[in-house]
């Protein structure tokens, strides 16, 4: 092949490498773009200010407001506002409504309060129920078991589970939990029953890995001084594979903190304004929450949307900061 | 006095009851010349441990069955006697309490396992199980052959899941078309030419946890809009459902995952050889197109596979960009349906627990087992057999 040939198919490569870089760069970065500034258009409100009181627009009102869009507002009402832009009485001003208040069926009242909270409490009940049970299954397989078969067979079975599509997971809790136990249906912990399920084979595979990498020397050592079995995994490679086993931990947590498709197979769409009472009371979550706001009517709910997507983002982004924290700190090890 | 009151006397007696038992064995120790086999300590957790366990046991026992305080009392009290007697008689520096205490935390460990096994294993039995049920009321054959989806006919012809097998094979291969490109040009060029790759690999990394939701937002807030309006602009009927927003979405969400783990496969590469071929004096695009790209083929061909796994199952953003109903149509401005959808539409309707519809969703898991387990163990195979095996 010629010189100027290599050179030119080179050349080639080099723009469709740049240009596929470049191309998911900029996808990406347009649609953050889109989301950052709608989603901090959500903290911000337009309040008309009259002599001694404020009063909050109504969303249509404000939205027509803020981004000049024309398209909700009725007529009549888009006059006014003209005229109250006009008298130079309406103003934008912070408002933490969408963290501060609970759901509401006014789109300007409407917050994540109740749902915040019913994710947090759901996501540590899962985690709490799936963390002993899947480190026991992981450790008990790996490291107890002397028939292979057995474990080669669960293992390839709770592996697959790990792969299964999360659809699955909600139909199964949904005839178990509420067909069969018949639990309170949008309670937290039917959710959290769900998400456990989900939890489990994922913690597992983590601390299957863990174990497996940790080198036979060790283990011998430990023999060698003296230790039974069961000592040496519960005293030397159990702390050994803790930090890979966090890790895995964490990934579990934001697998299943955005998950929606399960929660609303068992029904955590209920629209739920109050804080719950008791504690098997309905509770909204928060991947449901955006879920019914996007099939609202009002439009201005997909507005709101926007709000509760930043909020789930933010709490995604420090949960895979802390777990890519650890794993770079195990994989010095 | 009530149930906590009872648990915590019983957990206080078990300390006594170790304390006591360890200054026993220490006692006989210093008596006799032989040594005991195991630490002191060993020897005081067999009664710990088992009042630990009965005191749970009569615990849930009285929470469940309405019993009457006083007989309660009667009953711990005369077992915990009984136990510390035992305890107190019987545990001897002749015994090994070491395989004792391993013993019980082995069958800790296996109690706690077997819950996780069973739980996860019954996921997969319950959903054969309502699966059968469904085939006895459907003909397997009709499902599987069948190319009309109406479920609320609830007639033998309305369940066909070709319909939703040719709309999700249709979704994988518009998505695979654009990602598998997008992905290895940009994944090379990242790792091979960029200067800072561990930045933007982590960036990727954090892109990849993004829940599915956030993207089926995306697609019918930003996308969906997007695509209709250029539709219109060359003044094509476009749906405002469309197949190729819920494609744009996917591949969205895959890509940061597919670009992660194709540096994964880069970085296992062996430097040695792209230093030969540099030698060779073949320049960095050359070796990258003619010497690493196809070493790692079936590398990147397990991720793809495991990339499709993660299509087929993707629920939201089909769901809330491509609507219920079970249509198929060839062009990518109009909308087709997949297994997920039909699954969210089966369950979330308003339909007895008993009833076909309800029970499709089952059928259609039982399907979608198959398929990820398959391509799984078709991805396990390709690494196995035809993956590099250069690692030095």
């Amino acid at each position: 092949m010629r010189y100027k040939d290599r050179i030119r198919k080179d050349k080639i490569q080099e723009i469709a490498m740049n240009a596929a870089l470049g191309f998911i760069l900029l996808a990406f970065a347009v649609i953050m773009i889109i989301v950052v500034h709608k989603g901090i258009g959500t903290f911000y409100h337009s309040f008309v200010i009259e002599e001694n009181r404020v009063v909050k627009l109504d969303s249509k009102a404000d939205i027509y407001y803020k981004y000049n869009n024309a398209a909700e507002i009725s007529l009549k009402d888009r006059e006014k506002i003209d005229e109250l832009i006009s008298q130079d009485k309406i103003e934008i001003r912070p408002d933490f409504s969408i963290i501060t208040n609970g759901d509401s069926t006014f789109a300007e009242n409407a917050g994540v309060k109740w749902s915040l909270l019913g994710s947090l409490i759901t996501v540590i009940t899962a985690i709490f129920i799936a963390m002993p049970l899947g480190i026991a299954a992981g450790v008990y397989i790996e490291e107890f078991v002397k028939n292979r078969f057995v474990a080669s067979s669960i293992d390839m079975a709770i592996n697959n589970l790990s792969s299964i599509p999360s659809v699955i997971y909600g139909v199964v809790a949904l005839y178990v939990l509420i067909g069969t136990f018949s639990l309170p249906r949008s309670s937290f912990i039917v959710a959290a029953f769900t998400l456990t399920l989900m939890a489990v084979p994922l913690i597992y595979v983590s601390t299957r890995q863990a174990l497996a990498s940790i080198p036979l020397s060790i283990k011998n050592a430990g023999l060698g001084l003296g230790l039974s079995h069961t000592q040496v995994v519960t005293k030397i490679l159990l702390p050994i594979a803790l930090p890979k086993i966090t890790t895995g931990v964490i990934m579990a947590i934001a697998r299943i903190f955005g998950e929606a498709a399960p929660l609303i197979l068992v029904g955590s769409v209920a629209f739920i304004a109050n804080a719950p009472s008791k504690i098997l009371d309905p509770i909204p979550l928060m991947p449901t929450q955006i879920y019914l706001w996007t099939q609202n009517i009002d439009t201005a709910f997909i507005e709101k949307s926007f709000g509760a997507i930043i909020i789930l983002l933010f709490i995604n982004l420090m949960v895979s900061i802390v777990s890519q924290r650890l794993t770079n700190k195990s994989e010095g090890l | 006095m009530n149930i906590a009151d009872i648990a915590l006397v019983n957990i206080l007696f078990g300390f006594l009851l170790k304390f006591l038992v360890e200054k026993n064995i220490n006692n006989d120790a210093q008596v006799s010349s032989k040594i005991i086999l195991s630490p002191a300590r060993f020897y005081g957790y067999i009664p710990l441990y088992s009042i630990l366990a009965f005191t749970f046991v009569f615990c849930s026992t009285l929470y469940i069955c309405n019993i009457e305080i006083v007989t309660a009392i009667a009953l711990d009290t005369s077992v915990i006697t009984l136990i510390s007697f035992l305890c107190l008689r019987y545990i001897t520096r002749a015994l090994n309490a070491r395989l004792i205490h391993d013993f019980i935390v082995r069958s800790c460990f296996l109690l706690i396992a077997s819950f996780a096994v069973i739980a996860t294993l019954g996921i997969i039995a319950i959903v054969l199980i309502k699966s059968v049920q469904f085939f006895k009321l459907i003909p397997m054959h009709k499902f599987l052959m069948g190319y009309e989806w109406f479920p609320e006919d609830a007639t033998e012809d309305s369940f066909g899941i070709l319909k939703l097998f040719q709309g999700t094979m249709y979704m994988v291969l518009l998505t695979m078309l654009f990602a598998v490109p997008l992905s290895v040009l940009s994944s090379a060029r990242i790792y091979f030419f960029s200067r800072h790759p561990k930045i933007i690999k982590s960036i990727f990394d954090t892109m990849s946890s993004v829940p599915s939701i956030v993207y089926g937002f995306i697609a019918i807030v930003i996308i969906s809009p997007f695509v209709t309006d250029i539709a219109k602009f060359f003044e094509i009927d476009a749906e405002s459902e469309n197949t190729i927003s819920a494609v744009i979405a996917i591949t969205l969400m895959i890509l940061p995952f597919l670009i992660s783990m194709s540096i994964e496969v880069f970085k296992n590469f062996p430097k040695t050889f792209i230093d030969a071929s540099l030698g060779l004096g073949l320049s960095k695009q050359e070796t990258v197109r003619t010497i690493v790209v196809p070493a790692v083929m079936p590398n990147l061909l397990a991720i793809y596979i495991i990339a499709i796994t993660r299509i087929i199952g993707e629920t939201m953003i089909v769901t809330m960009s491509l609507g219920m109903n079970a249509a198929f149509s060839a062009n990518p401005l109009k909308s087709v349906t997949t297994f997920t959808v039909q699954i969210v539409a089966a369950v979330t309707g308003d339909n007895d627990f008993a009833s076909p519809v309800f029970l499709s969703a089952f059928a259609i898991s039982i399907v979608l087992i198959c398929f990820t387990s398959i391509l799984n163990y078709i991805s396990i195979l390709i690494v196995r057999k035809f993956g590099h095996k250069y690692a030095l």
